[in-house]
Parts: C-alpha cells; sequence; structure tokens
C-alpha cells in the first residue's frame, strides 16, 4: 500500500513541477512578446492566449500538491480556541466534505470536458484550440485534491491537532 | 424561495464554513457545488466547470503570479536588505521610515500595476519578513501592505474605472483624474495614522539607536550607489507601463526580468535560487486562483438566484433623505463586495443606481468614484477579502485572525476618507473639472 502511495505522490509532485515550469514559461513568454513586438517589430497573436491557458493549467496540476502540503488558505480560529478532540473531529468533518465536494466537483467538470470532446468546441480567443485541452486538466486537479483530502484523514492524528 | 432568504442561508452557511477551519476555497466550493445542484441539476455541469475555466483564463490574473515571482526573487536573493541597509543610512533618524517605506512602494507598484493582490504577494513576501527583523510591529507592518495596495484602483491607471466609466456611460478620463487625489488623501491618511500609533505606543516601532550608528556623507554616497540597481526593476515596472510600452500584465514579465537582473547584480543568482522561486510562486499563485475561481462562481450563483439584483432594486426603490439613500447605496456594494467579485457587482448594480442618481442630485463622478473606492475595500475587509488571503498565502505563520485585526484600522481610515469625500465633493471633482 505504501508503494502505491508513493508512486501517487511522485505523480502528483511531478505535474505540480509541470506546473511550476508552465508558470515560469508565463513570465518568459511575456517578456518575449514585449521584445518581438517594440525591438523586433513582430507582435505575436498567440502569446496572451498562450499565457492564459498556461495560468489554468498550472493552477489546476498545482491544487493537489497544495491539498497533500496543507497549503490552502484557512480560517484557523476554531483550532486556536477548542479542545483537542473538537478542533480533531471538525479537521476530518473538513477533510472528508473537502473529498467528497471535489470529487463531485471532478465529476462535473469531467462530464463538460467530455461534452466539449464530443461537440469540438473550442476557445473563444484569438488563437483558438479545442477547449478541453485546457479543461481537461479540472477534473484531474479536483479529483486528485479529493485523493489528497481522504488521505488527508490519516494524517490528522499525527499533525497533532 | 425568496431572496432575502438565499441571501441569507448561503452567507451564513459561508461563514459557518469559513469559521470550521476548512480551507477556503472548499468553503466556497460546497455551496457552488450544492447551489449548482439545487438550482440547476446536471444541466448546470457545464455552467460549473467553465466558470472554472474563465476565472482562471481571465488574462488580468497573469500578473499575480508575476508579482509574486517579483516578491519571491526579491526575498531569496536578499536584494530587499541591501535596500534597508541604504534606506538606514539616508533616513536612519526617522524610525517610522520602512512603514514609509512599505505604503510608498504598495501605493506606487499598486496604482501602476493596478493588481492588488500581486502587489500584495509580492511585498508580503520581500518587504515583511524585513519590517519584522528589523523590530516593526506586525500588524501595522500587515496593514500598511493591504491598505497601500488597495489603493490600485482608485489610483490610474485602473481598469475598474474604465469598466466603470463604460457601464455608468460617465467620462473615463475624469473618472480616472478624479481618483488622483483622493488616493494620494488616503495615503496621507495611512501616514497620520502610523505616526499617531506610534507616538501613542513608541513599542510599534524600533529605536532610531537599535539600528543605526554614525553615518558619514560616504557612507550614505554608498548607499544611494547601492541602491541605483532598484531603478531597473522600477523602469521594468513602472517606466513600461508609462512609457505605453507594455500593458500593466506585461509589465510584470519586465518587472520579473528586471528582479533577476538585480539579483545577478549582487551576485546572489543561481540555479537554485530560481527553483525555490517559481516553486513558491506555483504554490501561491495556486492557492490564490483556487479562491478565486470558487468564489466568483459563488457570485453567479448569488446572481443566477436574483438575490443580488432584487437586493439593490429593494434598496432602490426606498424613499428617504438623500444622504442616508447615499449612505445606503454605498453600504450595499460594500457589503456584497465582500464575497461577490468587483466586476460581477458592478454588471449588477450600476445599470440600477444609474437612473437614481439625476433625481437625488449626486454629480456622477463624485458618485461613481465613491462607489469606486467603496467596492476596492472590499479586498482588505475581514472575513472574505482577497488581498488578506494572497497575504496569508505569502506569510503561512501569520494567522488568518491577525490579518483581519490588521486590517481593520485601515478599513476605518478607508471609511473616514469617504465620509471626507462625502461631505466635501470638491475634494473629488475639483481636479477632472479643470479638463
Amino acid at each position: 500500500m505504501n508503494a502505491v502511495l508513493r508512486i501517487h505522490d511522485r505523480i502528483t509532485y511531478v505535474l505540480f513541477t509541470i506546473g511550476v515550469i508552465l508558470i515560469a514559461l508565463i513570465g518568459v513568454l511575456y517578456v518575449y512578446e514585449v521584445a518581438s513586438r517594440y525591438f523586433l517589430n513582430a507582435p505575436t497573436d498567440w502569446g496572451n492566449d498562450t499565457s492564459s491557458f498556461m495560468l489554468s493549467v498550472a493552477t489546476f496540476l498545482c491544487i493537489p500538491q497544495l491539498v497533500k502540503d496543507g497549503g490552502h488558505v484557512a480560517v484557523t480560529i476554531i483550532f486556536q480556541y477548542s479542545t483537542p478532540a473538537v478542533a480533531l473531529w471538525v479537521a476530518r468533518i473538513t477533510a472528508i466534505a473537502g473529498a467528497i465536494v471535489c470529487a463531485i466537483a471532478a465529476y462535473m467538470a469531467f462530464e463538460e470536458a467530455g461534452r466539449q470532446i464530443a461537440n469540438d468546441i473550442l476557445t473563444n480567443t484569438t488563437t483558438a484550440i479545442p477547449k478541453w485541452w485546457v479543461t481537461s486538466f479540472i477534473p484531474y486537479g479536483l479529483a486528485n485534491a479529493s485523493i489528497y483530502f481522504v488521505r488527508t484523514l490519516n494524517r490528522i492524528p499525527q499533525a497533532g491537532i | 424561495m425568496e431572496w432575502y432568504v438565499v441571501l441569507i442561508v448561503g452567507l451564513t452557511l459561508l461563514l459557518g464554513l469559513f469559521l470550521s477551519g476548512a480551507p477556503i476555497f472548499i468553503a466556497f466550493m460546497i455551496i457552488n457545488v450544492a447551489g449548482t445542484l439545487v438550482y440547476f441539476g446536471p444541466a448546470g455541469f457545464g455552467m460549473f466547470a467553465n466558470s472554472l475555466y474563465d476565472t482562471t483564463t481571465f488574462p488580468t490574473l497573469i500578473a499575480v503570479p508575476l508579482f509574486i515571482l517579483m516578491g519571491e526573487f526579491l526575498f531569496r536573493s536578499g536584494a530587499m536588505d541591501v535596500l534597508y541597509d541604504s534606506l538606514d543610512k539616508l533616513v536612519g533618524r526617522s524610525r517610522l521610515r520602512l512603514y514609509y517605506l512599505s505604503i510608498a512602494l504598495s501605493t506606487m507598484f499598486g496604482a501602476l500595476s493596478g493588481a492588488a493582490m500581486g502587489v500584495v504577494a509580492m511585498l508580503g513576501r520581500s518587504l515583511f519578513p524585513g519590517l519584522i527583523a528589523r523590530g516593526y510591529d506586525r500588524g501595522i507592518s500587515t496593514g500598511t501592505i493591504l491598505a497601500g495596495a488597495s489603493l490600485a484602483p482608485i489610483i490610474p491607471p485602473s481598469i475598474l474605472v474604465i469598466i466603470i466609466g463604460s457601464l455608468a456611460q460617465v467620462s473615463i478620463a475624469r473618472l480616472l483624474i478624479a481618483g488622483i487625489v483622493p488616493g494620494l488623501i488616503l495615503a496621507g491618511l495611512f501616514l497620520a495614522y502610523i505616526m499617531i500609533r506610534v507616538k501613542l505606543d513608541p513599542s510599534r516601532a524600533p529605536a532610531v539607536a537599535d539600528d543605526i550608528g554614525d553615518v558619514t556623507w560616504r557612507d550614505r554616497g554608498i548607499a544611494v550607489l547601492r541602491m541605483i540597481p532598484f531603478t531597473i526593476i522600477i523602469l521594468g515596472v513602472l517606466g513600461t507601463i508609462m512609457a505605453g510600452i507594455a500593458t500593466p500584465e506585461e509589465s510584470a514579465g519586465t518587472g520579473v526580468l528586471g528582479t533577476l537582473i538585480v539579483a545577478k547584480i549582487y551576485g546572489r543568482l543561481n540555479f537554485g535560487l530560481i527553483r525555490e522561486a517559481c516553486d513558491s510562486t506555483a504554490r501561491i499563485t495556486a492557492m490564490i486562483l483556487a479562491i478565486m475561481m470558487s468564489s466568483k462562481m459563488f457570485g453567479q450563483l448569488l446572481a443566477f438566484s436574483g438575490s443580488t439584483t432584487a437586493l439593490v432594486g429593494f434598496i432602490g426603490d426606498i424613499e428617504v433623505n438623500r444622504w442616508f439613500l447615499l449612505f445606503i447605496l454605498m453600504a450595499v456594494p460594500f457589503l456584497l463586495c465582500l464575497f461577490i467579485d468587483q466586476v460581477a457587482l458592478m454588471l449588477v448594480v450600476i445599470p440600477i443606481y444609474m437612473p437614481l442618481l439625476q433625481p437625488l442630485g449626486f454629480d456622477p463622478i463624485w458618485f461613481w468614484l465613491l462607489f469606486l473606492i467603496n467596492i476596492t475595500l472590499g479586498g482588505i475587509t475581514p472575513p472574505f477579502g482577497y488581498t488578506m488571503f494572497a497575504f496569508k498565502g505569502v506569510q503561512p505563520t501569520v494567522p488568518m485572525t491577525d490579518i483581519y485585526n490588521a486590517s481593520w484600522p485601515f478599513v476605518f481610515i478607508f471609511l473616514i476618507g469617504m465620509l471626507i469625500f462625502a461631505a466635501f465633493p470638491g475634494v473629488v471633482t475639483w481636479l477632472p473639472n479643470l479638463l
């Protein structure tokens, strides 16, 4: 079981790293866009759209890693002012709620991506591409986040909440 | 279901989920998923997924990761320490110097980039640790960064002004100009507040003797020379916007290049630094965008339920004294902006407010500028303000409650500013009237 979990972590981290690279590429792309427009007099017609797509893809590639590492912002007043036993149960319930809601949201996004593939829907941008190229990362991000919320349940007692 | 029931139940649930300690984006997502299933069933899956797609591909948000990346490079390269040390040499006798620097930088970057969240993330990462290390008060330091950056939409250039001007059919040029004086007055009020606060409680700022010795003119000259590389960043961000070379989003990209050059000049650029900075930026960006996409969806659901329109329409029908009505007209967007996206709110509110202005005898420029300040304030008002979450993202060890406490004084200063601008319309209108 541990080997499976390690492989799961590894895949998540590799995809997260791709997200990191995409974020860095957005910066490179914008500098290139400014330079090509003002110094080479050759503006791109794909730069802005590509950056937007990369931002969306990077977001959903990174979300699961954040859930794994507890990197999402929360209002933690309840953990500061309640007994450890109450805090433990609240943490468990919110993790279960997170797992369920992310799973449902992933299913909804998966259905929509399937519909976009079936209907050949393109993005409404200057450089039109099949929309599912971008939206297919939404179900991945949410489904994997759901799995990590489930896995969080094992870690909560060790976290000393 | 009646609109007010939807509104009350929705907001109470959201607040309860926030207080449960669930990640903010999950709190929104629970209501979004439930709302979509209840209102639309499977027919709403497309709307749900496309709302997430639309938010995460929104072009203006591209400035967010780039500004965070700038902050990461500045922080990790130690370049900010050079800036602090130089300022110590130049204006070391002023105990409040880094508070001044904080407000000046956040106002300047915020105003010219228009990306309040990005600037908060950048300065929260780069400036804030230095302030704390030098003994400055955590609450005031947090507040100055949040408040200064929140002037972004008020001082031109401002995308929100262009949207308001277009929707409300008022001169965009006059509305842009009208924001200059109020923005600077608000920045002045922030400074005045800090001076009073430190005067009343000197422990809020480090004593001069603690961190400065005898400084010669030679030291000052060297300090100025060491600060020169920072002009590359200023030129990269502000210079390219003002020269019309780059859009605010593109200027964030050139600013990243500028910070890399500065880090190289100071001899601190290496692959490890770039890798760590990019890693951290991706985490913070994903965290912020997860909140943004889920909260926007929440606003769309409220709009679909008709609650937002019904509330604004209800206010428009009230017949009371014009000044009391002004208060209500401002209170509604203030409350709605705590949890609804600014642009979405404007699309609903502005068409309903427009016909009310002439019968009430309100100057449109003056009214819409008050409206602009009002909706801007939503970003730093607890518990839902976006920019506070951006700050929390870059400073995870600072408790959310501390960020809330840091915001409140500046929220009240904004409100005092709005009272001044409401009582003395000339403060807002004299500059645009010169056009």
